[in-house]
This record gives structure tokens, sequence and C-alpha cells, in this order.
């Protein structure tokens, strides 16, 4: 009986951790679309901040990396953002767009 | 109550158009569109510093600490205020009394069953009716051509022609623009008292962060907290242009204070909806749409979009107007909000709301 009480809880817990083990450090892949469609892959762990993937984006296609805006399913993505913070999954997409500006009239 | 509290106290006394109004809008005429226009825009700024003001209060009480009681009861006074202030700003709708102090290009849903024997049927129906506006099929038709062609036997764009047949009174709003842009930042900032105008301004025109005060500082904070730079915050300066990066924050903040059935989308929304379809965009705000009664002709809820016009970029023109669309599903009605008369990107709007109405399932 004690045997059975203490095993039954492990085995229930063991299955749901078991998948996230694996994710805190895989690399995932990630498509960044530019406002004109071309698309870039990136493939970076999924607790790496992704300001690190803007950077490298920016310095790719020279631009500065204040002048465009990197968006994940329209919200823009913060300073400390991850992917897995983000719930992002395999081959998602991340819009690139050119800063928008307007006249105060 | 402390001295972080008691600094915020005199920051809220700084604000007198929070404190009351002065402006009666239940006797608003529409002869006056300057002075009305004039509120919205010190009304929107106030109510822009009182979100800020809001969302550092709470996320600062949100640690535990004691003064959480004290600073809830300021939240609730902000709260308020901000809402009201946003009801008060919702500009009533025009009528042929009031010309197009903002264009206000309208088109009407109905929800009628087409005639599968050809849409003559429909357009019948339609000039039956004879109503002013245009109707447009937003369940019948398929795509956006059909639906215009639908409206094409009817008269067109009757706010349109407020606007552009009255000469005199374009060129005396064109004189009261350049006056009201000319001394808006003046009148903006003496309202507000000398020291927090400093404030402001110190932190907007430093170089470098390491310039600024513990106070400055802590100003700053409350710009980045919801994700405004230093440098979108600057282009707040007079003789700048507003960036993204200032509008998108204060859009969802503004979403998350106003009304629950009120979304506001990003500005990048209409520019990504008019090259990829509904597919690009169907992700976005989606857990906000469905809590506002999702998008559903009827439902209470209110998509409102910033556009930096034009929708579709062109090498010469790459954008340099805010305005603003609305689809409202309880109405039914698609709206284009343009402050200036001569730009003419309101189909442009019609056409992407109206792809995103066909398109969503």
């Amino acid at each position: 009986m004690a045997d059975e009480l203490e095993n039954a809880p492990t085995q229930e817990n063991e299955l749901p951790v078991e998948p996230k083990a694996e994710d805190a450090n895989t690399p995932i892949n990630i498509k960044v679309v530019s406002s004109t469609g071309e698309e870039v892959f990136f493939k970076i762990k999924r607790n790496t901040k992704l300001s690190k993937l803007q950077l490298a984006y920016a310095q790719k296609i020279g631009k500065d990396v204040g002048t465009i805006r990197f968006l994940y399913d329209g919200e823009r993505i913060q300073e400390d953002d991850t992917p897995q913070s983000l719930d992002m999954e395999e081959n998602d997409a991340i819009d690139v767009m050119v800063e928008q500006v307007g006249g105060r009239r | 109550m402390n001295e972080a509290l008691a600094d915020w106290d005199e920051f809220f006394a700084t604000l007198p158009l929070l404190r009351g109004t002065d402006f009666d809008w239940m006797s608003y005429k529409p002869q006056e569109p300057a002075k009305y226009w004039n509120y919205v825009r010190k009304a929107g700024k106030d109510a822009f510093a009182m979100i800020v003001l809001v969302y550092y209060l709470v996320s600062n009480g949100a640690d535990g600490s004691t003064e959480f009681e004290e600073k809830l009861e300021v939240i609730e006074f902000a709260i308020e205020h901000t809402r009201g202030m946003y009801e008060r700003c919702n500009p009533p709708r025009l009528s042929a009394e009031a010309p197009g102090v903002l264009r206000h290009a309208q088109v009407e849903r109905t929800t009628h069953t087409v005639d599968k024997q050809g849409g003559d049927g429909v357009r019948q129906a339609n000039a039956k009716r004879g109503s002013d506006s245009r109707h447009l099929s937003w369940i019948g038709c398929s795509t956006f051509s059909e639906a215009t062609e639908l409206a094409a036997p009817l008269p067109l764009q009757q706010s349109e022609q407020y606007v552009t047949d009255d000469a005199s009174f374009r060129t005396s709003m064109f004189k009261t623009r350049q006056e009201m842009k000319n001394n808006l930042y003046n009148q903006l900032t003496s309202e507000i008292s000398l020291d927090h105008r400093r404030l402001v301004e110190t932190i907007l025109n430093s170089a470098e962060d390491s310039e600024l005060s513990e106070r400055e500082r802590k100003y700053l904070e409350l710009l980045s907290l919801r994700g405004v730079t230093l440098s979108s915050a600057r282009s707040l300066l007079p003789d700048r242009w507003v960036v993204d990066g200032v509008i998108n924050p204060f859009g969802s903040l503004i979403s998350v204070l106003a009304a629950r059935t009120i979304v506001i989308l990003n500005s990048f929304f209409a520019q990504k909806l008019s090259k990829y379809g509904y597919e690009g965009v169907s992700r976005w705000s989606r857990k906000e749409i469905a809590t506002a009664g999702g998008f559903v002709p009827g439902s209470a809820l209110k998509l409102v979009m910033p556009i930096s016009e034009p929708i579709e970029r062109t090498e010469r023109n790459k954008g340099m107007h805010w305005t603003l669309g609305v689809i409202d599903c309880k109405e039914r009605r698609v709206e284009y909000w343009n402050s200036l008369n001569a730009v003419g990107d309101a189909s442009a709007f019609f056409k992407v709301a109206f792809n995103y109405c066909n398109e969503h399932d």
C-alpha cells in the first residue's frame, strides 16, 4: 500500500515534465519575414533573448536596429523576450516592419 | 502617505484638465470645430499622462507593499477619469450641419441576401431604400469589388462632398490648423506646471541616459515600462513626427483601460492585412478580440486601427500622416478618421476592412 501511494504521484509528475526538460535548450527554427516578403531563417535556443536575433538580422540587412520593428503575432518583441517566454513554436514567423511616422496635424 | 506617492499627488495637481472640465459637451455646437478639436487634443494629452501614471502605480503596487491600499484609491480615481476622458473624446457623428472637421466617410453594412439571379435585385432594393449613404453588404459579398459594385448606383461619399464643396470652410480650417499646430506645444505645456514641463524637456532633449538625475530617470522608467524607448519618446517634441513606438504601446494601454469592447490594434495591422490578407493577421490580438465578444456582426466589439497613411507603401510615399480606421461590429459600420481632407486613402482602408470582414469566418 505504502509503495503504491509513493509511486503513483511520481509517475503522474514525470509525464508532463519530460517534454519541458527537452525544450529548455533545444534549438528552434524561426523565420523572419520582411515587409517585402523575403524570408530569413534563424536557429536559436529557446532561452536565448530574441534581441540577439534582432541585432543579427539588422546587421545582415545593413539597417540600424532602431529603425525596424520586430513583431510576433502583432506584438512588438520586447528587450527581454525569448522564444520560451513568447511560447513560440517551430517555424513560427517574426514580422519585420519599417518604422512608421506621421506628422502631428 | 509616503514620499513617492506625495510626489505623484503633486503631479496630479498639475493636470488641470483632469480635475474637472470646462467644456460642456452637451452644448457643443458644430459651428465651433476648432474649439472642439482643440479640446480633444488637450484631453488626449492629459489622458496620455494619466495612463502612464496609472500603469506606474499598478506595477509598483504589485510588490505587496503596505501603501497598496492607498495607491488603490488613486488608481481607481485615475481609471475613472481616464475612462471618462475617453468617452468624452468620442466625437459625435458628423451630419450635414457639421461639415468635416474630420473626414468621416461612412459605409453602412447591411445583411441582405444576394440575389442569385443577378445583382440587380439587391441594387434595386438599395436604391428603393433611397438612402444617402453607401450600402455595402458584408455578409452577402465575397469580395470587395463585388461589394463596391453593389454600391455603385448609389450617390457616393456624401460626407466628402461637404468637405470639398465648401471652399471657404476648407480655407478657414486650414488656417486654424496651421495656427493650432504652431501653438499646440505652448498651449499644452503652459497648462502643466513649470517643474513638470522642465522635467519632460530635459529627458527628451538629453543625448545620453547618463546625463539624467534620479527623478528624471524615474520618469524615463515610466515611459520604458510600456516599451516606449527614449528615442521614440523624443518624437513627441515639437516639429518632430510621431513614430509607431509611441502610438502602439499607448494603444495597447488604452485597450486595457478603456471599455473591454474596444480593441486597439497594432499600427502595422492594416499594412500587413493589405499585403497578406486575413491569413497574415489571423493571430493578431486574438485573445483581446475574443474577450470583447469576437468578430461577429452585432457583437459589441469595436476594432480600432491606427494607420500610418498610406497603407500601401510606395518608393515615393513612405508614410507621413496618422489616421484612424474603425470597424464597428455593433453598428455594423466601417469608419475612417482623417484630419487632413485632401488625402484620399479612405478607399484603401475600406478595401482592407472589407477583406478582413469577408475572409473572417
